[in-house]
């Protein structure tokens, strides 16, 4: 009981409690530049003839992946002033009938996230008419040529990379490990760049991995984020989904530390989260929608990372997280501007194709 | 035969009252949701059951329609199909949901209290996707064709009788998990409702481990079989057939739906007019009795079982052929199993009950879940189901008031008593 009330007091005070200020001792760091005044809201513009209907995976409230698509869907109705419908289903059995269902209403774009690819090919043969938007959505039993579907995958072996980087650095006992959903090359994709960037920062560290085989089950994740802390582990990244909190919490509560991933989570426990390894899940979606607003709809595949700010680190421009350096330890904090130097530099070197992160996905081809 | 009338009105009236509460209630939470409960129960059935413009409840029967030159007519809503009709949907949802019913009611009516649907349901589903796509490989390897060099008659061939061999591994695999549930209870005396519980809890892990490892396609972040052959599909109406017809649009209803109605006819032939169907209804009164009575009652049990386990089996093929096509990981917790003892308790195990009640409940359901299309939480659907389930199990209470209604009404209408049995 008592363990649940702490919980709920964790959440309350991540939703509401850390606001990032303004810190005057450091420089050169462009977040800490006053922000700009032309944040005003602008009026939207009025696209309420245009319609787009959105289909998750699983319900929100992950605050990682599947929030960060629904805000992308939020943003895009509140900035582009169009119609746009949420659909939240409870997962695999109910995706088919949620798809099937929006394609009734007739919206410009069905926008599906994470749905599987038979059923996408599937109805998008069934009704030509009817414009797709598939994210997340890897292995096709044929690559699919279809006009009136557009795939968009976000590639992150490069920021979890960059994350890798900042783990390797920042670990104490030399040992840091990853929590992946499921062994899968989607997941892999996140945890094989992560341990090579802990590896080009720090030889000798130690990279070890457990997998929850579930997006939504914090209880076991936490469990096997705690075995992963006994055995000497002291930074953990999670990609994991819902299941990811139970790692977050775990280090929390054993005073060690996590890296985020999808979403900003960095404030979900100040102090613990050294950074997140963001997906720009909400931009893809949010370029969907605007691609049917400015008539450039496109059908075939994107692939989008790095370089196109579709995946990055919580720190960057933009985002500006700062909240570890205000409620992380001394020691750790005091060595941050020296690992976001190595990460901007090794980020140079990415864009600039001087250096090659393994990419898990095309391995498994 | 009034008084037989009467006794089917004051049947079908509970379902009515129990769902008209089950509204009253819940309007309480829709309005705590910040809407209005009678458009949002309108919005509800009319995504359950409504044709195309439907917005009222009135529409449920005749919605105004705008022709091409401006002109509003008024059709007969449930047959108007422009476009794709929710019905279809509904109905394809049903097409399992029945055969679950019909597998809960042929164990309840031995007596046996069953709840193995979901076990035998998923081990069933699993054996047709297999053979689905292995058979059709080892035909083509064997002939040496493709699925595209093959002749027409080969495919009309394998059309015919894969998805038949498919269904009937599905049935024998559900019968026969059914049956251990069966044997352990005549031999054994184990308890049904613990041995079924404890099936189906190893039924859906083993099909996860089926999915996840062995029969695994790809790497897909979600793991998933391969999809079955062109030749194991189990036609929907939209492919073939009827694919002119407007009104099946967008759903993937077909030959399946028949097949259960046709299953529906035999079940209620079998228990109501077949001496093994007497035994076993004997069997449901009272075991010891019967079996003094001269009637093998194990054998009787055993056989509802085995029965009872094919057609949650059949339910599985029936999803994979006809609507799935492959199993993903997830789909075993789709839980029409457990949806399907729900039916066949509302509906009092009553054949014709269990196929009105099974679509009305699966209409309902998608109703439910539709309700985010008007942006209202997918909680909330779920619980008016789950207020009407709990009103319509308040059978005895409604049952009195209403003949307590009907003898303050109608003083003179008390009839001798009439047996309560089935029709």
């Amino acid at each position: 009981m008592k363990l649940r009330l702490l919980v709920i007091v964790c959440l309350l005070f991540g939703m509401f409690g850390p606001v990032v200020h303004a810190q005057d001792d450091m420089m050169e760091d462009p977040c800490l530049a006053p922000m700009e005044e032309n944040g005003e809201m602008m009026e939207a513009p009025d696209n309420s003839h245009i319609s787009f209907e959105i289909i998750l995976p699983n319900p929100r409230g992950d605050r990682s992946f599947i929030d960060s698509a629904a805000a992308g869907a939020e943003r895009a109705i509140a900035e582009l002033g169009v119609e746009g419908v949420i659909i939240e289903t409870q997962g695999v059995q109910e995706h088919d009938a949620a798809v099937r269902r929006a394609i009734q209403d007739e919206p410009n774009i069905v926008i599906t996230i994470a749905v599987d690819a038979v059923i996408i090919e599937e109805v998008a043969v069934e009704f030509p008419d009817q414009k797709f938007g598939a994210q997340e959505t890897f292995f096709f039993p044929a690559p699919p040529d279809l006009e009136n579907l557009a795939l968009f995958n976000i590639l992150t072996h490069e920021n979890s990379y960059l994350a890798g980087m900042a783990a390797g650095m920042l670990t104490r006992t030399g040992t840091v490990g990853a929590v992946g959903g499921i062994d899968a090359p989607g997941i892999n994709l996140f945890i094989v760049g992560f341990e090579e960037g802990v590896k080009s920062v720090c030889e000798d560290c130690q990279t070890v991995r457990s997998y929850v085989g579930d997006f939504s089950d914090p209880v076991t994740a936490k469990e096997q984020a705690l075995a992963l802390f006994e055995q000497g582990a002291d930074i953990l990244y999670q990609v994991a989904g819902r299941s990811g909190e139970g790692v977050l919490q775990a280090a929390s509560e054993t005073g060690n530390f996590a890296i985020g991933v999808d979403s900003n989570q960095d404030h979900l426990f100040p102090g613990t989260i050294l950074v997140s390894a963001m997906k720009r899940v909400d931009n893809a979606v949010f370029s969907f929608v605007e691609s049917v607003v400015n008539d450039t709809y496109e059908s075939g595949t994107t692939t989008v990372g790095l370089a196109e700010g579709f995946a990055g680190l919580s720190w960057d421009e933009g985002i500006c997280s700062r909240t570890f350096d205000e409620y992380g330890p001394e020691d750790l904090v005091a060595q941050l501007p020296d690992v976001r130097a190595a990460i901007a530099e090794a980020r140079e070197a990415i864009l600039a194709g001087e250096l090659e992160v393994t990419n898990a996905l095309e391995m498994a081809g | 035969m009034i008084s037989r009338l009467r006794h089917v009105l004051e049947g079908a009236s509970i379902p009515v009252a129990a769902v008209l509460l089950g509204l009253v209630v819940s309007s309480a939470f829709v309005a705590i949701a910040g809407k209005q409960p009678l458009p949002t129960y309108a919005f509800m059935f009319c995504e359950g059951f409504g044709a195309r413009g439907c917005e009222s409840f009135g529409h449920l029967l005749f919605v105004p329609v705008e022709e091409e030159d401006g002109s509003v007519n008024t059709h007969f809503a449930p047959t108007l199909g422009t476009r794709g009709h929710k019905l279809a949907i509904v109905l394809e949802r049903a097409t399992p949901l029945i055969l679950t019913a019909l597998s809960a009611t042929v164990a309840f009516r031995a007596g046996m209290f069953s709840i193995g649907q979901d076990g035998q349901l998923v081990l069933g589903a699993v054996a047709a996707v297999f053979l689905g796509y292995w058979l059709p490989d080892q035909i083509y390897l064997l002939t040496g064709t493709s699925p595209d060099s093959a002749p027409p008659l080969q495919l009309a061939l394998m059309r015919l009788t894969i998805p038949p061999v498919a269904m009937a591994a599905a049935m024998l695999v559900g019968a026969f998990y059914s049956w251990i549930a069966g044997i352990l209870k005549v031999r054994l005396n184990v308890n049904e409702l613990i041995s079924t519980i404890i099936l189906n809890a190893i039924a859906v892990q083993f099909v996860t481990f089926m999915v996840n490892f062995p029969l695994r396609a790809d790497f897909n972040n979600i793991a998933r079989t391969r999809t079955i052959d062109d030749t194991a599909w189990l036609t929907p109406f939209t492919r073939a057939l009827l694919n002119e017809v407007d009104w099946f649009r967008g759903s993937r209803l077909g030959i399946g739906l028949l097949l259960v109605l046709v299953a529906a006819l035999i079940i209620w032939f079998f228990l109501h007019r077949t001496t093994a169907g007497y035994e076993q209804r004997m069997t449901e009164g009272s075991r010891l009795f019967a079996r003094y009575g001269g009637i093998p009652s194990a054998r009787a049990t055993l056989r509802a079982m085995l029965i009872s386990g094919a057609l949650s089996g059949l339910a599985g093929a029936l999803m994979i052929l006809g609507v799935e096509r492959r199993i993903v990981d997830g789909f075993t917790l789709g839980g029409v199993g457990f949806d399907g003892v729900l039916v066949a308790i509302l509906a009092r195990e009553s054949v014709v009950g269990i196929l009105l009640v099974a679509s009305f409940f699966a209409g309902l359901e998608q109703g439910a879940i539709n309700l985010q299309f008007e942006n209202l939480p997918r909680q909330l659907g779920g619980m008016i189901i789950a207020f009407m389930i709990l009103f319509a199990s308040m059978e005895d209470f409604f049952r009195d008031n209403i003949t307590r209604l009907r003898v303050r009404l109608f003083p003179r209408s008390v009839a001798p008593s009439q047996s309560a049995s089935e029709a």
